[in-house]
C-alpha cells in the first residue's frame, strides 16, 4: 500500500537536513520539495503556461523543486484548501482569490509574509507593486498575501456601433454613459435586439462595488466591522443601476457573468462592463472594432480590485524559506511580464511594463494601458472573515431590487442589517 | 403507408431536440474562435478548424487522463457489482436475524446526499495516506447502496421453486448466485452498471479534491481546465475535448443497447 508521498519526502528531506547540518554545505543536497496549488480562471491554456513557469523555476533552482497542481476555479481551490486544512495536508503555496485572504488569515492557516518582505527590502520591496493591489493583502495589520494575477472591471464598447449611432467617443461620466446607452439600444417594436449596455453580475458583486466607489462611498468600514450599504453613496449607486434597467430600459435586469462577454462578442449588447482579463477573448472572438476605457466616473472614478494573490501556508522554517524563493521569483518583473502578456492579467509589478514582452503588447494594443490607469483609482475589494455569506445575501438583494421584487431602500437596509449581524458573528 | 410515414414524422420530430445539442457540440468543436459567438447562429462552420481537436488533445495530458478514467471507472463498477451482488444475495435468499434492519439501513443510506460524506471520506483517506492514489478515487464508491437495493429487489423476484430445483441439481450457494440469480437479473445488472459507469466517468468534484497530480487524475478534470470563471470558456476546444471524452460512453451505449433489447425480450418471453 502506498504511503503519502509528500509526508515521506518531507521526512526524507528533514532527515537529510539533520544529517548535513553539522558538516559543510552538501553540494548534492536533495532539493526541498514544495507544493503549489493554482486555479485557472481565465481559460485559454493557462495551466500549460503556469507549468512552463514552474519548470523554468525548477531548472534555475537546484535547491528547490516545485510541484504545481491545477485545482479548478477559485471557489473549488478554496474548498480544496478547506478540506486539506482539516486533514492537515495543506500545500506550501496557493494562488487564491484575493478576498479569501481575509477568511484564511484569521483562521490561522496562512503564514504572514512580513519577515520575508523585510529581508527582501521591506518598504522598498513592496514599492514595486501598484499600491492599490496591496489593499487586500493585509489582515490584522500583517501582510498575508501578495498580488499575482490581477484584474479590474473596465468598460468595453463596440466602436462600429458607436460610429453608426453618431457617438464620437466612449462615455467618461455616468450621465454620458446613460445617454450613450439610450442611443445604442436597438429595438424592433417592443423587443430589444441589442442592449445599450450590460452590467453582468457574478458572485462577487464586482460592478456594484465599483458603482458605490464611484458614488464616493464605501461598501464596508475600514475596520471591517460594519457595512455601509444604507448610506447615500450605496443608495445612489443602486439607484443609477436601477434607472438604467427600469427607467431608461437600456440594460437587462439580470445578466449572468459568463453571458456578458458572450453577449458583447455576439453584438447583443453595445457596451459591457467586464474583467480586464477578457481582452484576449475579445481579440479572438469579436468580428467588429471595439475599445476599452476605464469605467465612467460618478462623483469620482473607482472600482474594486479583483483577481488572485499568492499565499504561503504555515510550515517549517526551511520549507517556508524554499516556498518564498518561488513566490518572490514569480513576482519578479520578468515572470510578471511573461504571465501578463500571455494571460491578459495585469502585471502587478510596475517595472514589468518596461520590459520588451509587455512593451510589444502595449504597442499592438495601446488600450491595455487603460487597465493600468484604472489601478490609480482602485479600492479595497470588500471582504471580511464572514463575508462570503454577506456577499451572497447582497447578490440576491441586487437581483431582487433590479427585478422590482423589493423596494430599493428597503432592500439595501435589510441586507445591511443582515450583513452586520453576520459580520458581528465573526469566528 | 401513410400511417407509417406519419409515425416516422413523429419520431423524427422527437429526435431533433434530442440530437440538436450533440450537433451543436460537434459544430462548435469545428469552429474557429471568431465563429463561436455570432449575432446570427451559424449552422455550418464557414472555415472548419479540424486543428481544434489536436489543440485540445495536446492542451492537457489527455492520454494519461483516459487511462486513469478507464482504470478508476472499471475498478469502481467491478467492486460495486461484486459487493452489491453478494450483499443482495444475502439479503434476498438467506434468513438471519436483523436482515430487514440491515436492508432498511441500506435504503436509508440512499437518502444521504453524497456531498455529506465528502469531508469524512477525505479525512479518512488523508489519515490512511491514500490521497493522490487510485484508491482515493475508488474506495469511497466501492459499496453502492443503490446497487444493493436494486439487485436485492431483482433477486427477491426469483421464485423460491427455482432455488429448490437448483439445489436438487447440486447448484447451491455462490454457484446459485452465479449461474441462476445473476443471469436472470441481467437487465437490472446491466442497467445499474451503465448508470454507474456514466456517473463515475463524469465525476469531477471528488477526483479534483483528492488528487493533486496528473498521474492519477481523470478526464473531467482535463475538461475543467478549459472552463474559465472570470471571462469565459474556450468553447470550441472544450467541445472538441468533450467529443473525445464522451465518445467511449456513446460507444458503450450503442453496444449495450443491443443487450438491453435482447435481455428485455428474453425476460418478456419467460415472464
Amino acid at each position: 500500500m502506498r504511503r503519502h508521498p509528500r509526508t515521506m519526502v518531507f521526512a526524507f528531506v528533514t532527515a537529510l537536513m539533520l544529517a548535513t547540518s553539522s558538516g559543510a554545505p552538501s553540494r548534492a543536497a536533495e532539493p526541498v520539495q514544495v507544493t503549489y496549488w493554482y486555479p485557472v480562471d481565465l481559460g485559454g491554456g493557462l495551466a500549460n503556461l503556469m507549468q512552463s513557469l514552474v519548470d523554468d523555476f525548477n531548472a534555475g533552482h537546484p535547491d528547490v523543486h516545485v510541484t504545481a497542481s491545477y485545482t479548478g476555479n477559485y471557489d473549488l481551490t478554496f474548498q480544496k484548501i478547506q478540506a486539506a486544512s482539516l486533514a492537515g495536508n495543506l500545500p506550501d503555496i496557493g494562488a487564491i482569490v484575493n478576498d479569501h485572504t481575509q477568511v484564511l488569515a484569521p483562521a490561522g492557516t496562512l503564514e504572514d509574509l512580513d519577515g520575508f518582505v523585510r529581508k527582501a527590502g521591506g518598504k522598498t520591496y513592496l514599492a514595486r507593486f501598484f499600491p492599490s493591489l496591496l489593499l487586500n493583502s493585509y489582515s490584522g495589520g500583517k501582510l498575508y498575501s501578495l498580488p499575482f494575477q490581477r484584474s479590474v472591471p473596465v468598460l468595453y464598447y463596440n466602436k462600429d456601433a458607436f460610429a453608426k449611432a453618431g457617438i464620437a467617443g466612449p462615455p467618461a461620466t455616468w450621465t454620458e454613459f446613460a445617454a450613450d446607452a439610450q442611443k445604442l439600444t436597438a429595438r424592433n417594436g417592443a423587443d430589444v435586439t441589442r442592449w445599450g449596455a450590460e452590467f453582468p453580475l457574478e458572485a462577487y458583486n464586482w460592478i456594484y462595488y465599483a458603482l458605490v466607489y464611484q458614488a464616493g462611498g464605501d461598501v464596508i468600514s475600514s475596520d471591517l466591522k460594519h457595512l455601509d450599504l444604507d448610506r447615500p453613496a450605496a443608495v445612489s449607486a443602486m439607484q443609477y443601476w436601477w434607472d438604467l434597467v427600469n427607467k431608461y430600459k437600456v440594460m437587462p435586469a439580470y445578466t449572468p457573468w459568463p453571458q456578458g462577454s458572450q453577449d458583447f462578442a455576439s453584438e447583443k449588447t453595445a457596451m459591457v462592463v467586464y474583467s480586464s482579463g477578457a481582452q484576449a477573448f475579445f481579440r479572438q472572438s469579436a468580428k467588429f472594432k471595439w475599445g476599452l476605457v476605464r469605467m465612467p466616473r460618478g462623483d469620482r472614478s473607482g472600482v474594486a480590485i479583483g483577481g488572485g494573490n499568492l499565499v504561503m501556508f504555515k510550515k517549517s522554517p526551511a520549507q517556508e524559506e524554499a516556498s518564498w524563493k518561488f513566490v518572490s521569483w514569480m513576482l519578479e518583473p520578468a515572470q510578471q511580464a511573461r504571465w501578463s502578456a500571455r494571460s491578459g492579467y495585469i502585471a502587478v509589478v510596475r517595472s514589468a511594463w518596461n520590459l520588451p514582452e509587455l512593451k510589444a503588447v502595449v504597442a499592438e494594443y495601446p488600450e491595455v494601458l487603460e487597465t493600468v490607469k484604472q489601478l490609480d483609482a482602485a479600492y479595497y475589494e470588500p471582504s471580511a472573515p464572514n463575508f462570503t455569506q454577506v456577499r451572497d445575501a447582497l447578490h440576491d438583494t441586487l437581483q431582487d431590487i433590479l427585478a422590482n421584487k423589493v423596494a430599493l431602500r428597503a432592500g439595501l437596509s435589510a441586507v445591511n442589517a443582515k450583513g452586520n449581524a453576520l459580520l458581528a458573528n465573526r469566528p | 403507408m401513410i400511417r407509417r410515414c406519419a409515425s416516422y414524422a413523429v419520431l423524427v420530430a422527437g429526435l431533433i431536440p434530442l440530437l440538436l445539442p450533440f450537433y451543436w457540440m460537434a459544430l462548435t468543436s469545428l469552429k474557429p474562435k471568431r465563429e463561436v459567438f455570432t449575432a446570427v447562429p451559424q449552422w455550418w462552420p464557414a472555415h472548419p478548424a479540424w486543428d481544434n481537436y489536436r489543440s485540445a488533445w495536446v492542451a492537457e495530458p489527455f492520454a494519461g487522463f483516459f487511462f486513469n478514467s478507464i482504470v478508476v471507472t472499471a475498478s469502481i463498477v467491478a467492486l460495486q457489482l461484486a459487493l452489491a451482488s453478494l450483499a443482495a444475495f444475502a439479503l434476498s435468499r438467506f434468513e438471519f436475524r436483523g436482515r430487514s434492519l440491515i436492508f432498511w439501513i441500506i435504503v436509508a443510506a440512499l437518502i444521504v446526499p453524497v456531498q455529506i460524506t465528502f469531508i469524512a471520506n477525505f479525512m479518512t483517506l488523508a489519515h490512511l495516506g491514500l490521497l493522490n492514489t487510485y484508491a482515493a478515487l475508488v474506495a469511497p464508491y466501492a459499496a453502492s447502496a443503490f446497487g444493493t437495493f436494486l439487485l436485492r429487489q431483482a433477486f427477491a423476484a426469483v421464485p423460491r421453486q427455482l432455488e429448490d430445483a437448483a439445489r436438487l441439481d447440486g447448484c447451491s450457494g455462490l454457484a446459485f448466485l452465479w449461474h441462476v440469480l445473476l443471469p436472470l437479473s441481467r437487465p437490472t445488472v446491466l442497467a445499474f452498471a451503465l448508470v454507474a459507469v456514466v456517473t463515475h466517468w463524469n465525476d469531477y468534484f471528488w477526483p479534483l479534491i483528492v488528487t493533486n497530480n496528473n498521474a492519477v487524475r481523470t478526464l473531467p478534470i482535463g475538461l475543467g481546465m478549459f472552463v474559465g470563471q472570470e471571462v469565459t470558456t474556450d468553447w470550441n476546444l472544450l467541445m472538441a475535448a468533450s467529443i473525445f471524452v464522451s465518445a467511449p460512453m456513446l460507444l458503450l451505449f450503442f453496444l449495450m443497447q443491443r443487450y438491453f433489447v435482447q435481455s428485455q425480450l428474453r425476460t418478456g418471453i419467460r415472464g
